[in-house]
């Protein structure tokens, strides 16, 4: 006989699920095979050691709730949201006039009215501005004086370019007279001068000033160090002498308790 | 059966209920068996637990993608087996973990037996049970999945491949093969029923 079982068909038999012809087939050469007769009984050995196992206790079956997830309504829909943002957006800018310009490599937005042009009047203001914010800030400066040079400086730069700006405009008018033209350019140098003897002057001061609180915490830092070793060094002493009084007691004691010993 | 899982998809919880009744205890029973009786746990979590109650929300969530009611049993398994794999590969150490306790456990046993030769030497080998467990744990996870769901759940082999997504005769070649590994490895160990049976 030929016939020689896959394992599939081995284990078909061995489970039942082997029938007709194909079963008969299989029983037969069990019949006739003795070693393959003692690997199925070893199987079904196996199968039953299997068996051994015993069926667990179960632990409680939980509850399990899941919530139902409620549909979205059309009005919770987040594009619908974006379409009224945006439509919102689009009546605004139609009410309050949006002017959208692109130049010199600038992208702007502009709400209202389209802004004036430059002219002198917007440049006195921008002094003006300027002077009052240095007042400002002066006031709430005033104990660091090395800040007050530093933003007088710089205010002085901004207000020597106003000038400037106002000078380029003014030239460019046939109106203006040469006096004027000269006394703009002595208003500009007096500026100037009086800017940086300021600078100068109180960055001198504020450096003196600086050095000195140096000078005087380093002083007394060493004061402080000096009354420290001289504590530290009380303390040592105190201490060896304590040590001495203790020897010196001892000795005399054991002295005392020596002399007892060779009296007795 | 069939009414019950229509229930179910309609979204009757009482009805889910009781499928969970009838259901929760073969998937824990499974996964128990998998996780080689829940001894493979690190204290306090128990992943046939965890495989049952996972397996269950997902068949909540998903039942209405079960076309064929008379499939469910398969669906079901189906479902408890990828848990199973997935919680192996996320313990690979935990394996190795086990090995070595295995390995620790095989040397105190020959130490005993050395010493100890009276007659109820064989006492000291615990149980079938234990050794059955141990071999199948041995076993690779799809080996194992096929022997726990023919012999412990009793699938037909058709009911298996659906369940694993395999062919009948890929689950009848894996069973083949875990049967016998399982077999070698307790004549290995010296198991058999004869040689754990004693009266006292």
């Amino acid at each position: 006989m030929t016939f020689k079982p896959s394992p599939e068909a081995w284990m078909s038999f061995l489970y039942g699920e082997m029938e007709g012809k194909e079963a008969e087939q299989m029983k037969e050469y069990l019949k006739e095979n003795p070693e393959a007769q003692a690997e199925w009984e070893a199987l079904q050995r196996t199968r039953e050691m299997m068996q051994e196992v015993p069926t667990p206790q179960t632990p409680p079956i939980p509850n399990i709730i899941i919530q139902e997830k409620t549909p979205v309504k059309w009005f919770q829909n987040r594009w619908l949201h974006a379409a009224a943002a945006g439509i919102a957006l689009m009546i605004s800018a139609k009410l309050i006039g949006v002017q959208v310009s692109f130049k010199e490599k600038t992208f702007s937005i502009q709400f209202g009215a389209p802004a004036p042009t430059g002219n002198e009047k917007e440049l006195e203001e921008k002094i003006a501005m300027l002077e009052q914010q240095n007042d400002i800030l002066m006031a709430s400066n005033q104990n660091d004086s090395l800040f007050q040079a530093v933003f007088q400086l710089g205010s002085s730069l901004e207000k020597l370019e106003a000038r400037q700006e106002q000078l380029a405009r003014r030239n460019t008018n046939p109106a203006m007279s040469e006096a004027q033209l000269a006394q703009l350019k002595t208003d500009i140098g007096d500026a100037n001068y009086q800017m940086v003897v300021n600078m100068l002057s109180e960055t001198q001061q504020y450096q003196q000033a600086y050095t000195e609180q140096l000078l005087t915490d380093f002083s007394q830092f060493l004061e402080q160090q000096r009354q420290q070793d001289l504590k530290l060094m009380e303390v040592a002493f105190n201490h060896i002498i304590e040590q001495n009084d203790i020897q010196q007691e001892e000795t005399k004691y054991l002295l005392t308790e020596l002399r007892a010993q060779l009296g007795d | 059966m069939e009414q019950l899982i229509a229930q179910v998809k309609k979204g009757s919880q009482t009805a889910f209920k009781e499928l969970m009744q009838d259901w929760y205890p073969h998937v824990y029973q499974f996964a128990w068996k998998y996780f080689a009786g829940g001894s493979r746990t690190e204290n306090p979590h128990n992943p046939a637990e965890e495989v049952a109650q996972r397996t269950f929300i997902s068949v909540h969530k998903n039942i209405g993608k079960l076309r064929d009611p008379s499939r469910f049993k398969s669906w079901l398994f189906r479902i408890a087996a990828n848990y199973c794999y997935e919680e192996d590969r996320r313990n690979k150490t935990r394996d190795t973990r086990y090995i070595r306790e295995y390995e620790a456990e095989d040397a105190e046993l020959k130490q005993m037996e050395s010493t100890y030769t009276g007659p109820y030497r064989h006492t000291l080998r615990k149980d079938i049970s234990h050794w059955v467990l141990r071999a199948l744990d041995q076993l690779a996870p799809e080996q194992r999945a096929v022997l726990i769901l023919k012999e412990y759940q009793g699938l037909k082999f058709r009911e298996i491949a659906e369940a694993l997504e395999i062919s009948e005769n890929t689950a009848k070649s894996r069973l083949y093969a875990g049967l016998q590994h399982m077999r070698l490895y307790l004549e290995r160990k010296q198991i058999t029923q004869d040689s754990l049976r004693y009266d006292f």
